[in-house]
């Protein structure tokens, strides 16, 4: 093996396993900075001295016993700073049951504390992503700046600060009890949805795709998952940022140009990740009331099993954001919904709906709105109007895929209206509009979702959660692609889209951004963003196939074989991790196979 | 940990209707039990209106100048406080949602008490 692709892939497993070493030490020694700083220094050591002594037995508690050396030493040079957290954890003892493990690998996983640490509402919201990229993620301040495109001095005073506020106003490091998750869970998906959003559909800047931090996202949700395998928003949301990101290989052409869901070639979909997210929206779906994530992972998902845009099952889909409306209900969830109608009912029907929007100063500034009533108008014939709307959408659109998207559409209506400009007369006849939504029930529309979803093949891993959601599928498959011409909804007479021409915006706009205000947030304003900074990173494949994205998928398996559970009482098993140690990667040093204790 | 709860509300144009201004004071009384039966009350007030408010300020030179008023003219106005006790700032918060200070268009501003090493 290539010696720096092994370096890598080891360097992949101690980020996940650095997250789970920093969340001990936090919890032991109650104070970020110092926590941050021994865990480092116990990763570099290990990376150092692992290719020369041999792996450790017991990997992790090498870890910890390291960074804890490393942190009583440190504490030894400074008697203030250690008098201040001998009082911390006075306090924070008398607060918290006595756990007893506190050897080797049956280390608990405290990591769903740390989670809740930086997701804290006290924090502002820029800096809760940053930090759970950090602190969980294991990223490096440079490059979580980099996944922001802001300068990293930037990023590095915003991480200061947040840490600064945790520990001088004492945030605690603790999971919120049953009572209080409602209230604070939804917070914590939050900030994973808005990394997962920032990397997928990014808000600004040259790249339309930064799949790395989407990759983070869907990393963070699956930790997360495993930590609260019962929550079934948690559910949700992984399996929308499955669902979604499953199309991320198709969503840009060869030049990086915007793809949109129309367009897409089908085949470049990712089987795996649309499978396992099927099975999460079934799980997220059953066994109470629907939640927003649950929802908007359902319509991922009956777009993910339509053949083309001409049978995707519309009518279910507009059910489905009539109860997320109900449910979450928002402005951005509207528009979505208008565009939805617009493929059940005809574009004039969505027109309608959207005229209706056009008022809601929420969404004031989001591009979106007239780029879809540009589409809708392009598609009624009504050109003059439809070049005007898409003038507004590129004033406010801030990435620039996007707007040479905008650019060509407004140069095809423009040149027709040139060319041929009765057709702006001719084809304004709003009397087809049929707006006569029913209201389907909750239950009704949700139980139809789970039934539709519920019977694939290649469900059978459901029935054994404990060990098959979230393993089975980063093995190897087989080629599964016959599946495509069968897994679209059923073509019905009733359910074709009145419109025969492709419908531009509404890939784009249906799903991947929908969840910015479901959650909460406000829809990304172009210029709210530093766009002078220019990303260096490049996102040459997106599809997870190519060797290293192989390599990062096992090096993350490795971390995701259910070791770790909610109950944080359950003994954590590394065998899986010597074994990727000993297995050859560091075979250029010729030092594996002699194991040593730490 | 020290916390300060601070009690910020619009400066009513009328007085609440007497209705209104016990069931608010039964409130108050309900949480000023609260806090001193969990031990964590060090301190609670409440302040007279803000048009009974004086400013100072003494200038390099020493001299003092007293104006009329609090110092910042903005729409809510500081009514009251609780200095507590208690183990985090969540539990700081879950004590200032509580508070009926926080209600009725009412906000607790929760500030930590700076601690300095003894000299």
């Amino acid at each position: 093996m290539n010696p720096r692709r092994a370096a890598d892939s080891v360097e992949a497993v101690f980020r996940e396993e650095r997250g789970r070493l920093l969340a001990t030490l936090v919890r032991q020694f109650g104070d970020l900075d110092l926590a941050e700083e021994v865990a480092s220094d116990a990763v570099a050591v290990a990376l150092e001295r692992w290719p020369v002594d041999g792996v450790p037995t017991r990997p992790a508690a090498w870890l910890l016993t390291a960074a804890r050396r490393r942190a009583v030493d440190l504490l030894r040079r400074d008697k203030s700073y250690a008098a201040r957290l001998a009082v911390l954890q006075v306090e924070a003892d008398r607060a918290r049951p006595i756990t007893g493990v506190d050897d080797a690998d049956d280390v608990p996983d405290e990591r769903l504390r740390l989670f809740f640490t930086c997701c804290h509402p006290a924090l502002p919201l820029d800096a809760q992503t940053a930090l759970t990229l950090r602190c969980l993620a294991g990223l490096a301040t440079p490059e979580v700046a980099r996944a922001f495109l802001i300068p990293p001095a930037t990023m590095a005073q915003r991480i200061v600060r947040a840490k600064r506020k945790i520990r001088d106003a004492r945030i605690p490091f603790r999971v919120p009890g049953a009572d209080e998750l409602p209230e604070r869970l939804p917070g914590v998906l939050r900030v994973l949805y808005l990394i997962f959003t920032e990397g997928y559909a990014a808000s600004s800047g040259p790249e339309l795709v930064r799949g790395e931090l989407a990759d983070e996202a869907i990393r963070l949700a699956r930790i997360l998952f495993r930590l609260l395998p019962r929550e079934r928003e948690v559910a949700g949301l992984l399996a929308l940022l499955l669902l979604v990101g499953a199309r991320r290989a198709a969503r840009t052409g060869p030049d990086g140009d915007l793809v949109l869901l129309a367009d897409q070639d089908r085949a470049l979909w990712d089987r795996d990740r649309i499978e396992e997210g099927r099975a999460l929206v079934v799980r997220s779906l059953t066994g109470g009331s629907p939640g927003p994530y649950g929802l908007q992972a359902a319509i991922a998902a009956v777009h993910d099993e339509a053949a083309d845009v001409a049978t995707t099952d519309w009518p279910q889909v507009v059910a489905l954001y009539d109860v997320l409306t109900q449910v979450a209900p928002s402005p951005l969830v509207e528009l979505n919904r208008a565009v939805a109608v617009a493929m059940r009912d005809g574009p004039a029907a969505g027109l309608t709906l959207l005229d209706a929007l056009a008022g809601d100063e929420r969404l004031h500034g989001y591009h979106l709105l007239p780029a879809a009533r540009a589409d809708l108008l392009r598609r009624l014939g009504h050109r003059v109007e439809a070049a005007q709307a898409y003038r507004d959408a590129l004033g406010l659109v801030g990435n620039e895929p996007e707007r040479a998207f905008l650019r060509r559409r407004l140069a095809e209506v423009d040149q027709a209206d040139a060319s041929d400009p009765r057709l702006d007369a001719a084809a304004d006849h709003p009397g087809d509009r049929d707006a006569e939504d029913t209201q389907h029930q909750v239950e009704k529309v949700v139980h139809n979702a789970v039934a539709v979803l519920g019977k694939q093949p290649e469900q059978s891993g459901r029935d054994e959660p404990e060990h098959a959601d979230h393993e089975v599928h980063d093995t190897e498959h087989p080629d599964d692609r016959a599946d495509d011409a069968v897994t679209g909804a059923e073509p019905d007479s009733g359910h074709q889209p009145a419109g025969h021409q492709v419908h531009d915006v509404l890939g784009d706009l249906d799903v991947e951004h929908a969840e910015q205000l479901v959650a909460g947030d406000e829809p990304h304003h172009p210029d709210q963003e530093d766009d002078d900074a220019d990303d260096p990173r490049v996102c040459p494949d997106h599809d997870g196939s190519s060797p290293e994205a192989g390599d990062r998928v096992n090096a993350n398996s490795l971390c995701r074989s259910g070791r770790y559970t909610s109950t944080g009482g359950r003994p954590a098993d590394h065998s899986e991790i010597k074994n990727v140690l000993r297995s050859g990667q560091f075979a250029a040093t010729d030092a594996v196979g002699r194991p040593r204790h730490g | 940990m020290k916390y300060l709860l601070l009690i910020y509300s619009a400066q009513p144009t009328e007085p609440p209707p007497a209705e209104l201004m016990d069931k608010i004071m039964n409130e108050y009384w309900a949480y000023e039990k609260a806090v001193a039966d969990a031990g964590v009350k060090i301190a609670s007030d409440a302040l007279q209106g803000v048009e009974t408010a004086t400013t100072v300020q003494v200038a390099d030179g020493g001299e003092r100048t007293v104006t009329d008023g609090p110092f910042a003219e903005t729409r809510e106005v500081l009514g009251g406080y609780y200095l507590i006790d208690v183990p985090d700032l969540d539990a700081a918060l879950d004590w200032a949602a509580r508070c009926p200070g926080s209600w009725y268009g009412g906000k607790v501003e929760v500030r930590p008490i700076m601690e300095f090493d003894a000299p």
